[in-house]
């Protein structure tokens, strides 16, 4: 077993819970032990930035204060599955590391709070630790039930690439690629894989926001994809939501089963509807028919 | 046709509308004349993220593959040209920086490894503070409310986000958008409660801290 702390981030105990039941289903086949940072907190994400740097930047770290201070010198590997969380607290590592100005105003900040950071902890997304740690064998062993026949369309999103694509290539990511030819799907090529996905646009500035997702979902359609897995809990959401309303931006509905990569392996390895959480799909009828698993067991 | 008169063609065109001939333009005078504010420019390039603004070599790459392209009023490439002529004010006004949805796609391809998208949450922080609203962008208020959840109780909350971002300023988009939040919280993917931490006293003292450290950053 290799153990990690684990760094959940808000979305997945809301809009993305599927991500975070199906990653629990399948760790410990993969033999990942993960352990939750206690009293975890919102890593501030893209608005906080937007408003007060030091802000949004203490509100990362003192995740980075709490993992230290759990994992106690033995676990400092931080495993998160959200991109927009990893780049939250990989950035404020950064900062804590290489400005000395700010690093001083983060490190008041956590001191007024009763809390400390002396830097030892490393953030890493999950799915390059699936790749690069548990391995693309791994996954193939375990995958008792392999997708065949399936056509997967690998959605990275930006955040997981851009601007630091760790354990990936920025310009070319595998990663994805890897865990869906490891789960026995084929891998449907298409152009915009790394294309934004609208995010807080969606819902700030619609009539923008839903036509990118909707690029994409066509993009993905037309390269004969039957559905489409994703690192990233906020494009697994909003490329749902947009889907249900293709017709106003495609001129005809799109009708694809977007999964979250933990759910996709878990499929593979032959585990229940439920432990995946793939009853929460917006189109969870059309999700199971495409996986061959009509009845919810 | 020789090259003279094209020249003078141009020059009489340049100086349309000026009030007695050989007086330059109204347009002409606001672009020379106007007071430029350098001020901004010099602590932005004290910034990690601004160091490199004066380093844009106007190549337009930034604008070229930016996919929110349509909302910009203007590129990042202009608005750092209009930083360097001292044209503070208008930067502040502009949209570009609140549409930007941080896709880092300009950043990584930059040629001159200008962190554009930190460039642009320092434009946002910069027009909170000098108390300007964004005009042609909701984002701001947003993000304020985002920042009040998640500094007070340590999470996000996306319903009690969405039903204050939505609820005065954007009735009808609400109505709208009930359907799918009916849905998403039968998902259970939508909880109607806040998640709190523990220990928001010490995140409530961190903030406030943050806060008052980070003016000016």
């Amino acid at each position: 077993m290799k153990k990690y702390l684990y760094y959940p981030g808000c979305s997945q105990k809301a809009t993305s819970r599927a991500y975070e039941e199906a990653l629990l289903a399948i760790a410990a086949d993969l033999g990942l032990e993960l352990q939750e940072v206690e009293d975890w907190n919102c890593c501030g994400t893209t608005p906080v930035m937007a408003v007060n740097k030091v802000l949004a930047l203490s509100l990362a770290a003192r995740n980075l204060a709490l993992a230290e201070a759990q994992g106690q010198g033995e676990l400092t590997e931080l495993v998160t599955p959200c991109p927009s969380c990893w780049l939250a607290l990989h950035k404020a590592q950064h900062a804590l590391a290489d400005d000395e100005e700010i690093a001083g105003k983060v490190r008041a900040s956590l001191e007024a709070g009763g809390y400390s950071y002396k830097g030892t902890i490393r953030p890493r997304h999950l799915l390059e630790v699936l790749v690069n740690e548990v391995g693309v064998e791994a996954i193939q062993q375990k995958a008792g039930k392999p997708l065949q026949g399936l056509k997967v369309a690998p959605y990275y999103g930006c955040q997981v690439l851009r601007p630091y694509a760790q354990g990936d290539d920025a310009e070319h990511p595998q990663n994805l690629e890897k865990i869906i030819r490891a789960t026995g799907a084929e891998v449907a090529e298409f152009p915009l894989q790394s294309a934004c996905c609208g995010g807080t646009l969606v819902a700030t500035r619609p009539e923008v926001g839903y036509q990118m997702s909707a690029d994409i979902l066509r993009a993905i359609e037309r390269s004969g994809a039957n559905l489409v897995v994703t690192p990233c809990n906020l494009c697994q959401a909003t490329l749902e939501i947009v889907q249900r309303k293709t017709p106003k931006f495609l001129g005809h509905k799109t009708k694809l089963p977007i999964l979250a990569v933990t759910q996709l392996i878990g499929l593979a390895m032959g585990k229940s509807v439920k432990e995946l959480g793939l009853q929460r799909s917006l189109n969870a009828k059309r999700c199971l028919r495409t996986m061959g698993r009509e009845t919810a067991a | 046709m020789s090259p003279q008169p094209e020249t003078e063609s141009r020059q009489e065109k340049v100086f349309q509308g000026a009030a007695a001939p050989g007086e330059p333009s109204a347009e002409l005078k606001t672009l020379f004349e106007r007071k430029q504010d350098h001020q901004f420019l010099a602590e932005l390039d004290k910034l990690p993220e601004g160091a490199k603004v004066k380093m844009c070599i106007q190549c337009g790459t930034c604008g070229g593959m930016c996919p929110v392209t349509p909302l910009l009023d203007h590129s990042p490439r202009r608005l750092f040209a209009m930083l360097r002529a001292g044209m503070t004010d208008e930067v502040l006004d502009a949209a570009t920086p609140w549409v930007c949805s941080s896709c880092y796609r300009c950043t990584v391809n930059c040629p001159a490894g200008i962190k554009i998208t930190e460039v642009m949450y320092a434009l946002k922080r910069r027009a909170i503070q000098a108390g300007r609203k964004a005009r042609s962008s909701d984002y701001q208020r947003f993000a304020s409310i985002f920042t009040r959840i998640v500094s007070r109780h340590g999470r996000s909350h996306e319903m009690g986000l969405l039903s204050r971002y939505m609820m005065f300023h954007h009735p009808v988009a609400m109505a709208k958008q009930s359907g799918l939040g009916m849905r998403l919280m039968l998902k259970g993917r939508m909880p109607l409660t806040q998640e709190k931490i523990k220990d928001r006293e010490g995140l409530r003292r961190m903030a406030a801290k943050a806060l008052e450290l980070g003016e000016g950053v």
